[in-house]
C-alpha cells in the first residue's frame, strides 16, 4: 500500500510537467500579446524589445518552455507576474487558502446533507419525500450557478438585508457562497446516492440482513451504505477537486479573491506565468485529490485493498489460510 | 402475487391490484402538486429578479430629473440643482471619517502610464499632481507650483512651492519635477508620446525652476495628469520594487495597505505639507475592486460601500424605481464616442459619397440609445457641449433612401462591400457593432463582426495587417475640458491605432495647429475648424456624449459633490472631498 502510495506520488511529477507543457503550448499560441497589452498602442519598437527581453519572450517557444521548467526545478520559482511584478507563489499562498477554505466548507456541506437525503430518498422510493427530492435536484442541476448566485444575493442580500454581499470579511459572508457552491453538489451527491443505493438495497444480503431481525437503519447503516460508498466517494472527490480548481463564477459574482478569479485574470491578460504556476497547482491538486480518493476506496473496500497487498504479505496470508484449513482438517 | 411496499411492510396477492391503484391516484396527485411547485419557483425566480428595488426614498421626479438631464449633458454639468433638487433623500450622515469607493475596473497603481493602469483615483491622494483639472472649475490647477507659462515656441518654465516635502521628509525640488516627467518613457510608459519633449534638454535653472523642452509646442501638455515623484527615492527601490504598492508621494494621503485586485486603503498625513488646505476630514479612503459590476450596486445599495459608478441597467433600474438611501448623477467625462472610419485599412473611404452614404444610413441616435440606455446624450460634435471649443457643426440625419442613393453615386451596389472590425468583447461595443450592422444589412453591405478580449484587441488595433475598417472610439480616461486632442487620441497619429487616424490633409493640418500652439485661442479656433470640418467631409460620425452614472450614498453626499470630484471613467479627485472645503 504504502508502495502503491509513493509510485502514485511519482507519477504526479511528470503529470504535472505533462498538464504544464500542454498549456504552455496553448497559451504560446493564442493570439494576444503580454507585452502589448501592458505597453498599450503607442510603444515605440525599442521598448517593446526591452519588455520582451526582460519577461523573456524574446525566446523561442522551447527556450520559454525550458527557462520556465529549470527555474522551477532549479528555483522553485513560479517566477513574477508580468502585469503587477508580484511573485506568484506570494499571491498563490494569499489566494489558495480561500479557495481551499471555500471549497472544504463546499464539500462538508454537500456530504452531510447530500448523503443523508439521497439515503432517505432511496430507501423512501416513490414517496413524496422521494419525488418531491428528485424535482429540486433536477431543478439544482439545471439552473446555472451564476442564476443562484445572484438570486439569493438579491433576496438574502439586498431585499432582506440579512447576509453580507461580498467579500469574506465575517462568519456570515460565508454562508451564500458556500451555500451556492454546495447546492449544485448536493443535487448530484443525492442523486448518486439515490442510485446506488437502489441498487444495493435490493441485494440479496440486506434481505438477509433484514431476515435476521436487525433494525432498518443498522441495515442502512452498516451494510448498505459501505457498499454504495464507491461511486458516492468518487463523486464527492470530483466535486471537491473541481472546487479547489477555483470556482471562478462564485468567486466572481461574491468578489473572493480566490484561486479562479487570479488564473481568470491571467488568462485575460495574457499573463504566462501566473497562468503556468496556477495550472500547476491546479494539476498537483487534481493528482493529490485522485490518490486521496483511490486511496479512500481501499479504506472503504477490503477487496480494494487485497489489490493494494504486496506479494509477501498475500503469500503470507495464503499461507496462514492454508495452515488452518489443514488444523481444520 | 406477493410484495412489499417500499416500507417493507408484505402486502397480499388480493390487496395488491387495490394498492397499485391507491399507488397511482397517489402519484398522479403528487405530480400536479410538483408541477405547481415548480411553476411557483419560477415564478418566484423571475419576481426577485425584478420588482421594485427595495422602497423607493427618492420622489419620481429625481429619477425623471436625471433621465431629463440625460438629454442634455450641459445640465447635469454645469449645476446639479436638477438631481439634487429633486427631492434627495437629506444628508444627515455628517463627514464620515472613513469613505468606501467601488471599483469594477481593476484597482490599478500607482506607476501611471503602462497597464495595468494607475488608480487615478489613488494617486491624486497619494501624490500630488504637477497639473490637473478643477472638475468644478474646469480650470487647469496644480498642486506644486507658483506659476508655468510658456516662456517661448519650445520653452515651457515651471516654478515650485518651496515647501513641499515627500512623506519621506525629502523636500521636492525641480529635479523630482523633471523626473517626474522623464521616467515615463524609461518605464514604457507612451503618456509622452505625443508631446514633443525634449527630456534631455530639461534642466533645472534653480533649485525649483524648471524649464521644459518641447520640438513645438503642445497644447494638451497641461492638460495631461501627471504626478510629482521623488526622484531620490525611485532610483533607490527601482521601478520593480514592491514598494511602489505604497510609494512615497507628496499627498495628503499615504497608501497603508494593498491588495492586489482586491482593495487599497489610503489615510491621511498628519505631517501634509500643504497646510493651506485645512484640516484632513476624511481620515480614511478605500478603494475596492470588484470583479462584477452587479455585485457592486449591490455593495452600494446595503451601504457597504458610499460611491461606485452605477452600470448601465442598474442606473436604468434606478431611473425606473428610485434609490433606497442611494442616489445618482449623470456626470459627463468630457468626451464624446464616434464611429471612426479605417482610413489607413481600407482605401474604400478616400471616397466622401461613401462616407456619406454610411453616415445617413444609420440612426445614431438609436444606436446611442442602443450603447447607453437611459445615459444617452447626443453629441452633435466631436467635443461635447460642455467644451469651450463646442461648435454646433450641425446633425447627420437618418435618411436610409438617401443613404442607398449616396452608395450609388459612390459607384457601389448592394452587394458589393463587406465591412469588417475586431473591437473588444463587451456588451458596450457588441451593442453597437451589432446596430451598425444591422443597418449596413439594409443597405446590402455586409458586416463582419470580430470581438476579443483586450490583449487580442489591442494586438489587432495596431496590426496594419489586421484590416479593421471601422470601429467605434471615445476616450476611456475622459477629457475634464472636453479637449479636442484628447477627445480624438488617435487622429493625428498613423501610427498607433491604425483605424483611428482620420486622413485628410487640410484635417491633419488644422489639427496639429490646435495640438501645437502657445495660443490657447487659436487652438481653440482650430479646434472648432476642425470639428466643422470632420462634419463637412464626414471624416467621422460622432453620435453621443459619453456620460457615467455616478451613484452615492444620499445619507451622506450631495450630487453636486460626486460631480465635483468626478473626472471620469472611476476617476474621483478624492482631495476635493478629503478637506472640509468640500463640504461647504
Amino acid at each position: 500500500m504504502i508502495k502503491y502510495f509513493i509510485k502514485r506520488l511519482l507519477w504526479t511529477i511528470p503529470v504535472m510537467l505533462g498538464v504544464l507543457v500542454v498549456v504552455f503550448t496553448i497559451t504560446y499560441f493564442t493570439p494576444g500579446d503580454p507585452v502589448m497589452t501592458i505597453l498599450g498602442t503607442g510603444y515605440t519598437p525599442e521598448r517593446y524589445a526591452a519588455m520582451a527581453h526582460e519577461f523573456g519572450l524574446d525566446k523561442g517557444y522551447f527556450g520559454q518552455i525550458g527557462s520556465y521548467i529549470w527555474n522551477l526545478i532549479s528555483q522553485g520559482s513560479f517566477g513574477k507576474s508580468f502585469a503587477s511584478n508580484i511573485p506568484i507563489a506570494q499571491e498563490i499562498a494569499i489566494r489558495f487558502p480561500v479557495t481551499l477554505k471555500l471549497a472544504l466548507l463546499s464539500t462538508f456541506f454537500v456530504v452531510i446533507v447530500g448523503l443523508p437525503l439521497g439515503i432517505l430518498s432511496a430507501t423512501k422510493q416513490y414517496s413524496a419525500f422521494d419525488t418531491s427530492l428528485t424535482a429540486v435536484a433536477l431543478i439544482l442541476c439545471a439552473v446555472p450557478s451564476f442564476i443562484l448566485a445572484l438570486l439569493s444575493l438579491i433576496l438574502f442580500g439586498v431585499k432582506l438585508r440579512w447576509l453580507p454581499i461580498s467579500g469574506l470579511d465575517t462568519w456570515k459572508s460565508w454562508i451564500l457562497p458556500v451555500a451556492t457552491n454546495a447546492l449544485g453538489g448536493i443535487a448530484v451527491l443525492m442523486r448518486m446516492t439515490r442510485t446506488t443505493m437502489l441498487e444495493v438495497i435490493r441485494q440479496d444480503y440486506i434481505r438477509t440482513a433484514r431476515a435476521k431481525g436487525l433494525k432498518e437503519s443498522v441495515v442502512i447503516r452498516r451494510h448498505a451504505l459501505q457498499n454504495c460508498l464507491i461511486p458516492v466517494l468518487t463523486v464527492i472527490g470530483s466535486n471537491l477537486t473541481m472546487q479547489l480548481a477555483g470556482a471562478i463564477i462564485i468567486e466572481t459574482i461574491f468578489n473572493i479573491n480566490g484561486m479562479g478569479m487570479y488564473l481568470m485574470q491571467g488568462i485575460l491578460a495574457r499573463d504566462y506565468p501566473v497562468i503556468n504556476g496556477t495550472v500547476i497547482l491546479i494539476a498537483f491538486i487534481v493528482c493529490v485529490m485522485n490518490l486521496a480518493v483511490d486511496l479512500l476506496y481501499a479504506l472503504v473496500d477490503p477487496r480494494i485493498k487485497a489489490q493494494y497487498t504486496s506479494g509477501k504479505r498475500k503469500a503470507k496470508a495464503i499461507r496462514k489460510l492454508r495452515s488452518a484449513k489443514t488444523e481444520v482438517e | 402475487m406477493n410484495g412489499r411496499t417500499p416500507d417493507g411492510e408484505r402486502i397480499n396477492e388480493g390487496d395488491n391490484e387495490k394498492y397499485l391503484k391507491e399507488r397511482k391516484k397517489a402519484m398522479k396527485k403528487m405530480k400536479a402538486f410538483l408541477s405547481i411547485l415548480l411553476a411557483l419557483s419560477m415564478v418566484f425566480a423571475l419576481t426577485a429578479c425584478g420588482g421594485s428595488g427595495g422602497g423607493a426614498s427618492a420622489e419620481p421626479a429625481a429619477p425623471a430629473g436625471s433621465a431629463a438631464s440625460a438629454e442634455s449633458a450641459a445640465p447635469a454639468a454645469d449645476s446639479a440643482a436638477p438631481a439634487s433638487d429633486n427631492a434627495e433623500a437629506e444628508v444627515t450622515g455628517g463627514i464620515p471619517d472613513t469613505i468606501t469607493i467601488g471599483f469594477s475596473g481593476g484597482l490599478g497603481r500607482f506607476l501611471a502610464g503602462i497597464a495595468p493602469s494607475e488608480s487615478f483615483t489613488g494617486c491624486d491622494a497619494v501624490f500630488d499632481s504637477i497639473f490637473k483639472t478643477d472638475p468644478e472649475t474646469k480650470e487647469i490647477m496644480s498642486d506644486v507650483l507658483d506659476s508655468w507659462g510658456w516662456k517661448d515656441e519650445h520653452t515651457f518654465e515651471m516654478k515650485m512651492k518651496e515647501n513641499i516635502y515627500f512623506s519621506n521628509g525629502d523636500n521636492a525640488t525641480a529635479e523630482d519635477l523633471i523626473f517626474s516627467y522623464a521616467n515615463h518613457p524609461e518605464r514604457g510608459s507612451n503618456y509622452l508620446n505625443s508631446f514633443g519633449l525634449l527630456l534631455d534638454q530639461c534642466v533645472a535653472t534653480d533649485t525649483y525652476t524648471a524649464e521644459f523642452k518641447f520640438e513645438k509646442p503642445y497644447v494638451a501638455f497641461t492638460n495631461t495628469i501627471i504626478y510629482l515623484i521623488d526622484k531620490s527615492w525611485s532610483e533607490e527601490v527601482g521601478w520593480d520594487s514592491m514598494e511602489w504598492y505604497q510609494p512615497v508621494g507628496s499627498g495628503p494621503y499615504k497608501c497603508t495597505e494593498y491588495v492586489a485586485d482586491d482593495h487599497m486603503i489610503l489615510e491621511a498625513r498628519d505631517d501634509y505639507w500643504n497646510k493651506d488646505k485645512g484640516e484632513i476630514v476624511v481620515k480614511k479612503w478605500i478603494l475596492k475592486n470588484y470583479a462584477d459590476p452587479s455585485t457592486m450596486f449591490m455593495d452600494l445599495e446595503t451601504g457597504k460601500i458610499q460611491m461606485c459608478q452605477a452600470p448601465t441597467a442598474d442606473y436604468d433600474r434606478y431611473v425606473k424605481d428610485g434609490g433606497d438611501g442611494y442616489d445618482c448623477v449623470l456626470a459627463p467625462t468630457g468626451v464624446v464616442c464616434y464611429f471612426n472610419y479605417g482610413f489607413l485599412n481600407n482605401p474604400i473611404w478616400q471616397n466622401q459619397k461613401l462616407r456619406e452614404a454610411i453616415a445617413a444610413g444609420v440612426d445614431w441616435a438609436a444606436l446611442g440609445k442602443l450603447g447607453y440606455g437611459n445615459m444617452y446624450v447626443p453629441a452633435n460634435s466631436l467635443v461635447p457641449e460642455m467644451s469651450k471649443e463646442y461648435v454646433d457643426v450641425g446633425q447627420v440625419t437618418y435618411d436610409p433612401e438617401h443613404a442607398k442613393e449616396l452608395l450609388a453615386e459612390a459607384g457601389y451596389k448592394p452587394g458589393d462591400l463587406k465591412l469588417h472590425t475586431f473591437m473588444m468583447d463587451n456588451p458596450f461595443y457588441k451593442d453597437l457593432c451589432e446596430g451598425f450592422q444591422f443597418y449596413m444589412q439594409e443597405m446590402g453591405i455586409e458586416c463582419d463582426l470580430e470581438f476579443g478580449d483586450i490583449s487580442t484587441t489591442i494586438a489587432q488595433w495596431v496590426d496594419p495587417a489586421s484590416g479593421i475598417d471601422f470601429g467605434f472610439f471615445y476616450y476611456v480616461a475622459g477629457s475634464p475640458t472636453g479637449m479636442l486632442r484628447l477627445n480624438t487620441w488617435n487622429a493625428g497619429d498613423p501610427n498607433g491605432v491604425k483605424w483611428g487616424y482620420f486622413d485628410d490633409e487640410e484635417f491633419q493640418a488644422l489639427y496639429t495647429e490646435h495640438c501645437y500652439t502657445t495660443d490657447p485661442d487659436l487652438s481653440v479656433q482650430r479646434s472648432k475648424e476642425c470639428q466643422q470640418l470632420v462634419y463637412d467631409k464626414t471624416l467621422a460620425v460622432p453620435f453621443c456624449e459619453d456620460v457615467k452614472a455616478l451613484a452615492y450614498d444620499n445619507t451622506i453626499f450631495t450630487g453636486e459633490q460626486m460631480l465635483n470630484c468626478y473626472i471620469g471613467a472611476d476617476n474621483y479627485q478624492i482631495t476635493k472631498l478629503s478637506f472640509a472645503s468640500g463640504w461647504e
